[in-house]
């Protein structure tokens, strides 16, 4: 058993052989506005030869500071105050600069969250790998480069090699792109690979294949694996051992299952039980505690019959009603030097949303998830097909009747920063609409009403005069939710209202939600691609791909034989916390 | 293919904006009070005759027949006859264009050299010292005068150096091209200046974003050499925004370039133009700033165009 003072010194060795990587007391501290503050506070562990090693933790928590540190690409402000980083007995900070760029590339490799952006956009890719190749073996002629970069392509799974290496970055998909940065990353064939969530912005699918290749290329390469990751999904898949990591320090580390199936630390107890996972509904059900994510002694039993999820019957009668919706985009055209062409985001999608229910619609990115939540919202008009909203046909009515209609169906967006006004305070940004819409008769009133809905998302009535950029990301989206609540809709439009935010925070953010339709009596329409949320929050699930809605069910019938492939694949994505020990 | 189909969609264009251009100076030129025949020959000609000239001149006409006889002129008659010399209108005003355009190109140079080289320094000394001087400089630099600014540098090195002439084109009885770049120095100097320190402004900007960009912190991890990354990827990526602000700076300068003939006495367009408006001779007027505004146009294509090539995402599709 480990407890935490002995981790900020020295790590029990693990083994006889001696680690690849050596971490120890290492502190990093930033300068911002001419105060110190520390981000990583004295942390130590090792990295063995060929193992995979995961540092968890939320935002703030010093895991990417830590891989920065590592591979020695703190930002300008920040500064190691103290301790040690050793890779394969060499130490890294002792060294002069150049010897520590010298390791870079050559003995540590480093994949990022974002691989839309982590290409340079004006190379092709041919020409970037063969300047990697070149730097690493200058001897090599540009044939040569060529052909290594044509292999390496290969081992990270990418067939039609030579489109790819004669396209710009922005030809290829986030997934591509993300096979390209691993390949750049280990074709020196580094003996430490970190990859800094580099499956965040990824679909679930792809989420998938590029952690198997992760896994099968450092295997290869005979790496060691530092990955960095707030998903306890991804841990349980790839590590063989896990750091947790809070406000700079690590609060618990350990082998991989003992972490997962029997958490010593309470933070770490938390985390894991704040991720949704797909069938904890029907065991909370089973074990007759309400419908909340956290952990599972925390919960309290489920006393009302509605507080059981899914048994709830909805009340009779559709809120909203889709007839053979198709929204069509022109791309192109006169004046833009590319031909004009029509392209079908949504195609002929027929679907009811019941009166009290939580419908779930879920699809990889581009599937035109968003676009149906727009044109339910009345925000694009549609090309063809009806929407009855409460029997009211909203799909092509005039601009009045719509406002009268507008506050009835209020959307939460996934971006709650950008969908806030940040120079207006936060209370008059929910104001505004109320009397606009006529909800309140005064200021005083919808002042009043205001004080209501921050109760309802249990923010305290001071956080109306605060400024967006004041609140965290959970409060922000407290208030996304607050302002359209204000207005008393019927319909909630949840457009990946936690996808942004950390794990803790999507918890209570999500059980938050389930409180609020309980007590006001919502229907939701919730936009997601993690299906475990899905599974966890909705009644009914319906599954889009390519604009098309392939099928709608019943969400206690996702494991069923029947269901189309594309929900299959989805399912057979979603990375389980494995418990067994 | 895209590309080509883009710029022929781009001169067509062109047209709309040369037919609002055209009829704005001649609206202008027409709703300036006093009247270029009589301020010329009153004293001299009686009523009758004065009417007779401006018969000849078809000032008679309606307004818009006026106008069309202009446009046509345009084509066909070298832009009308200037009022006060009797001469076609770009007879009298293409050399002192050469002029102006030589003024021009000397003074985009300096402006892109100049503006480039202090933008990268700050730029790469984001933070530091020379960053914040640099900084400092522009500052103070983009509040001066052309007027101002051209008399202090004729003032330094013309009069207490003595370093380079005071004004005009060329030496007495002409001196080559050596003596026209020394001619150069002080006039492209003060008509670039704006330019060349907004566009330092922007080159600072660009290497400080592009430095912070994802990919750069890809290629550092690879260890590639900060002078490769700089002269390779930040520099093709800050490209199109230079040659952007460049293409719309050079309208600046055009206009900059007009102040610095008369502080110069350069014989380009500018003094033609000045000349033209003290003798109410609108017919130059128009012909001038018909030229002027054709100048803006292709410069503004042009940044269109190599900015479109610059950028992989416009270049096929």
């Amino acid at each position: 058993m480990t407890d935490v003072a002995s981790l900020t010194t020295a790590e029990p060795a693990a083994s006889a052989t001696p680690p690849l990587l050596s971490v120890r007391d290492l502190a990093v501290e930033f300068q911002v506005d001419g105060e110190v503050h520390r981000a990583v506070d004295g942390i130590a562990f090792d990295i063995a030869e060929g193992e995979t090693f995961a540092l968890v933790g939320e935002s703030g928590s010093g895991k990417t500071v830590t891989a920065s540190a590592i591979i020695g690409l703190l930002p300008g402000n920040a500064r190691v105050a103290s301790g040690s980083i050793a890779l394969q007995g060499d130490e890294i900070l002792a060294q002069g600069r150049p010897t520590a760029v010298r390791f870079r590339g050559s003995r540590i490799g480093m994949i990022f969250q974002n691989p839309l952006s982590s290409l340079d956009p004006s190379f092709k890719i041919g020409n970037q790998l063969r300047e990697i190749i070149g730097l690493h073996r200058p001897e090599t002629t540009r044939r040569q480069q060529e052909e290594t970069a044509r292999t390496w392509l290969g081992h990270v799974g990418i067939g039609d090699a030579d489109r790819v290496l004669n396209a710009y970055p922005h030809e290829l998909s986030g997934g591509m792109r993300q096979r390209v940065m691993l390949a750049l990353a280990s074709l020196s064939q580094p003996a430490l690979l970190i990859a800094d969530e580099p499956t965040t912005s990824l679909d679930a699918v792809i989420q998938q294949q590029i952690l198997d290749l992760l896994k099968s290329v450092t295997t290869e390469t005979g790496s060691s694996l530092l990955i960095i990751t707030h998903d306890f999904g991804v841990v349980s898949y790839i590590a063989d051992r896990v750091a947790v990591m809070r406000a700079g320090r690590i609060v618990e580390l350990d082998e991989r299952d003992r972490v997962l199936s029997d958490p010593s630390h309470e933070y770490s107890r938390s985390l894991i039980a704040a991720v949704p996972e797909i069938g904890a509904r029907l065991h909370l059900r089973e074990l007759g505690l309400v419908n909340r994510l956290g952990p599972l002694d925390s919960l309290p039993p489920a006393t009302r019959r509605r507080d059981v999820g899914r048994d709830t019957v909805p009340r009779a009668g559709d809120l909203l009603r889709l007839n053979d919706v198709s929204k069509e985009f022109v791309i192109g055209g006169l004046g833009t030097g590319l031909p004009r062409r029509r392209f079908s985001a949504v195609d002929e999608v027929s679907l009811s949303i019941r009166r009290g229910e939580v419908f779930g619609l879920i699809g990889e990115s581009g599937s035109g998830k968003s676009t149906l939540a727009r044109l339910i919202g009345g925000l694009h008009p549609v090309t063809s097909g009806t929407i009855a909203f409460d029997g009211h046909e909203i799909a092509n009515l005039s601009k009045r009747r719509l406002r009268e209609l507008r506050p009835r169906f209020q959307f939460v967006f996934q971006d709650a920063t950008s969908s806030l006004n940040p120079r207006i305070r936060v209370g008059e940004q929910i104001v505004r609409p109320l009397l606009r819409f006529g909800k309140a008769a005064s200021r005083k009133a919808a002042a009043a009403r205001v004080r209501e809905v921050l109760g309802l998302v249990n923010l305290p009535d001071s956080y109306a005069s605060r400024f967006p950029h004041e609140l965290s990301g959970g409060q922000r989206q407290r208030i996304g939710i607050a302002r359209a609540l204000a207005l008393e809709p019927d319909l909630l439009i949840l457009d990946e209202p936690t996808s942004a935010l950390d794990v803790s925070t999507q918890a209570t953010i999500l059980n938050l939600l389930l409180d609020l339709k309980d007590e006001l009596d919502l229907t939701y329409l919730f936009i997601g691609h993690n299906l475990a949320i899905i599974e966890f929050l909705c009644d009914r699930i319906g599954v889009l791909d390519n604009g098309a809605l392939l099928e709608t069910f019943d969400a206690t019938e996702l494991a069923a034989a029947e269901r189309h492939p594309v929900t299959k694949a989805l399912l057979g994505a979603v990375l389980p916390i494995d418990r067994e020990p | 293919m895209g590309t080509l189909k883009h710029i022929s969609w781009r001169l067509v264009n062109v047209v709309p904006v040369l037919v609002v251009v055209s009829v704005l100076t001649f609206v202008l030129g027409h709703l300036t009070p006093g009247d270029p025949i009589e301020a010329q020959f009153v004293r001299t000609h009686t009523a009758e005759q004065i009417d007779a000239i401006k018969l000849s001149y078809g000032l008679d006409l309606p307004v818009w027949r006026q106008y069309l006889n202009w446009v046509g002129d345009l084509f066909t008659a070298g832009g009308g006859n200037s009022i006060a010399q009797g001469r076609e209108v770009f007879s009298i005003l293409w050399p002192a264009f050469v002029n102006t355009l030589i003024l021009t190109v000397a003074g985009v140079a300096i402006c892109v050299v100049f503006g480039v080289l202090i933008g990268a320094v700050a730029g790469l000394n984001h933070g530091r010292l020379l960053d914040r001087l640099s900084m400092l400089v522009v500052q103070v630099g983009s509040n001066l005068s052309v007027y101002w600014f051209g008399l202090v540098l004729i003032w330094i090195f013309a009069l207490r150096l003595q370093w380079l002439p005071v004004s005009g084109m060329e030496s007495r009885g002409g001196g080559g091209f050596g003596d026209l770049v020394a001619h150069l120095v002080l006039p492209g100097f003060s008509a670039a200046l704006i330019a060349m320190l907004v566009l330092a402004r922007f080159t600072r900007l660009g290497i400080v974003q592009e430095s912070n960009s994802d990919y750069v912190r890809t290629f550092e991890s690879q260890g590639l050499p900060r002078r490769r990354i700089v002269g390779k990827h930040i520099g093709r990526n800050i490209l199109a925004p230079i040659v952007n602000i460049t293409g719309l700076e050079i309208g600046t300068l055009i206009t900059g370039v007009i102040f610095v003939e008369s502080v110069f006495n350069w014989p380009g367009i500018g003094t033609q133009l000045l000349n033209a408006v003290y003798g109410k001779d609108y017919v130059l007027i128009q012909g001038g700033v018909v030229l002027v505004a054709m100048c803006y146009l292709v410069v503004n294509l042009l940044t269109d165009v190599v900015v479109d090539v610059l950028n992989p995402r416009l270049r096929r599709a």
